[in-house]
């Protein structure tokens, strides 16, 4: 019998346009591929050379083929990944969701992405989508970042670090995937408080050489 | 040369001890790079409404629950511990293979909130890598372990082979699923401006000069846009062709940094180009070869 997960259900996990509908393909065959590439590979003896031993020459094989297969259907076998970097063409119109806090004069001052750690900005940003969650869930996840945010900037008044990556390496810490934007580093122009968060849907055009916004629509707010 | 060998020469670009024990100390030491830089146990301690979206079947693959950050930690630090002992070359065979089992746990709940699994997050070519390492003879030399064990030339290339072939992939299908999705219409001189022209509209910091004279200057999107596809159609052939490896490998820092200057995009491989490098002169063939 074949067990169907909702498709009702949140796209999170799922390449969009490639969803995968079954347990078997989302949970089973990621799995055993897998698993088969590390039984493989314990059967492979050191210093092994590919003419002379069997189980190298099949794990090579297995490798190749499932690495160029996960590749080329997009199918998700991770850790055999369906890279897919800029796989898209930005038009001459879009759209994106744009996060800002308020202070306790009412502007709207700029986030710092580092409150957020050990989660990415970017990631949180994208788990706001509006277009497919309700906006109860959306405000439960805009509370929690205005609890973090108001956090974090208390730690950047008191002169402490912001942020979880740095605390190891420093400066030397992995970069997050898209770039950070850190306006509290700047300990002589921090908002004294962060009461409300609001949450835009930004609508642009481009023509020639310029870009500019058409259209923002307050999506939700959250705060006293 | 028998004449399996023969067939496996062609087919295995040569490598050397000194070149895989270079391979295994950038995966490890890369892999740490990321482990370092990164939270899990964070992420594990935090509420509900981060939790509440994650898939049961992802939750059931990576063994992933809320609220357990001691055991998140410790697993962590264990996989911190295995990479060490990967890096200097010690028991790699146990340690890489234990490495990568708990990778495969951390990776993905460091992508929690991610539309996709966790191929970007920097540690996708580290667990395939350690895995390969695990059972190759990568201890041979650079390590503590070493007895500057000499071999024959095939008992190393193949796994610098794999581990090259698994970094190059990450440009093969993204061009791949790029023209098929977009087509050769990708390679416009709009398909740089407008990314460009966008970023800067929702992202100020990206509002530079540089952006300004390259949205300036169609011409130079056009090649930009071109010169991408070229690049990453190519260079898959840094894994087979000696002669292509350290230009192609060049060209990828240079492609990475342009892609952080304009558009404000990491890279959290990029420590992984230095695998193009060979220590051992391989593509020269010995006489006795």
């Amino acid at each position: 019998m074949r067990l169907l997960i909702d498709y009702r259900a949140p796209i999170r996990g799922r390449e969009r346009g490639l969803v995968m509908p079954t347990i078997y393909l989302s949970i089973i065959l990621p799995t055993l591929a897998f698993a088969g590439f590390v039984v493989l590979a314990s059967l492979v003896g050191k210093g092994d050379r590919p003419a002379f031993s069997a189980p190298l020459r099949v794990f090579i094989c297995y490798v190749v083929a499932v690495s160029m297969y996960a590749g080329l259907s997009g199918r998700d076998l991770w850790p055999f990944a369906a890279w897919r970097y800029v796989a898209y063409a930005v038009g001459d119109t879009g759209g994106f969701t744009k996060l800002v806090g308020l202070d306790e004069t009412g502007r709207e001052v700029p986030l710092d992405t580092r409150t957020l750690e050990p989660l990415e900005f970017a990631a949180v940003m994208g788990d706001l989508d509006w277009t497919t969650k309700d906006i109860a869930r959306i405000n439960g996840m805009m509370r929690f970042i205005l609890k973090r945010t108001q956090e974090g900037l208390a730690h950047a008044h008191e002169g402490r670090r912001v942020g979880e990556f740095s605390r190891l390496l420093g400066r030397f810490a992995a970069p997050v995937f898209h770039v950070a934007v850190t306006p509290w580093s700047d300990r002589d122009h921090l908002p004294n408080r962060i009461e409300q968060l609001r949450l835009y849907a930004v609508y642009w055009q481009a023509t020639g050489e310029e870009a500019h916004i058409v259209k923002q629509e307050l999506i939700t707010s959250v705060g006293p | 040369m028998t004449s399996a060998d023969r067939i496996y020469e062609l087919c295995i670009p040569r490598s050397g001890p000194l070149t895989l024990a270079w391979v295994r100390i950038i995966i490890a030491l890369q892999a740490l790079w990321i482990l370092l830089s990164r939270d899990p146990a964070g992420i594990s301690a935090l509420p509900d409404v981060v939790w509440q979206d994650v898939l049961p079947e992802w939750k059931l693959r990576f063994a992933l629950s809320p609220g357990i950050p001691q055991i998140e930690f410790a697993l962590w630090l264990f996989a911190i511990f295995s990479l060490l002992c990967v890096l200097i070359g010690y028991k790699t065979r146990i340690f890489g293979l234990l490495a990568a089992l708990v990778l495969y746990h951390l990776a993905p709940l460091m992508a929690l909130m991610n539309v996709t699994t966790p191929w970007g997050k920097g540690l996708t070519i580290a667990l395939l890598s350690l895995v390969i390492l695990s059972c190759s003879p990568c201890e041979d030399r650079l390590s503590i372990a070493g007895r500057g064990e000499s071999r024959p030339h095939q008992a190393y290339g193949w796994a610098v082979m794999l581990i090259r072939l698994l970094f190059a992939q990450i440009y093969l299908f993204s061009v791949a699923a790029r023209l098929s999705r977009v087509g050769f219409d990708w390679a416009k001189l709009e398909t740089v401006r407008n990314h460009i022209l966008v970023f800067r509209l929702a992202e100020p910091s990206l509002d530079t000069a540089f952006n300004a004279f390259l949205v300036a200057h169609p011409m130079l999107c056009s090649v930009l846009a071109i010169g991408t596809l070229c690049f990453e159609l190519f260079f898959i052939l840094a894994v087979f062709v000696p002669i292509l490896r350290l230009p192609l490998a060049a060209s990828g820092v240079l492609f990475h940094t342009g892609l952080w200057l304009t558009l404000g995009f990491s890279f959290p491989n990029l420590p992984h180009f230095a695998l193009f490098i060979d220590l051992n002169g391989e593509q020269r063939r010995s006489k006795d070869d």
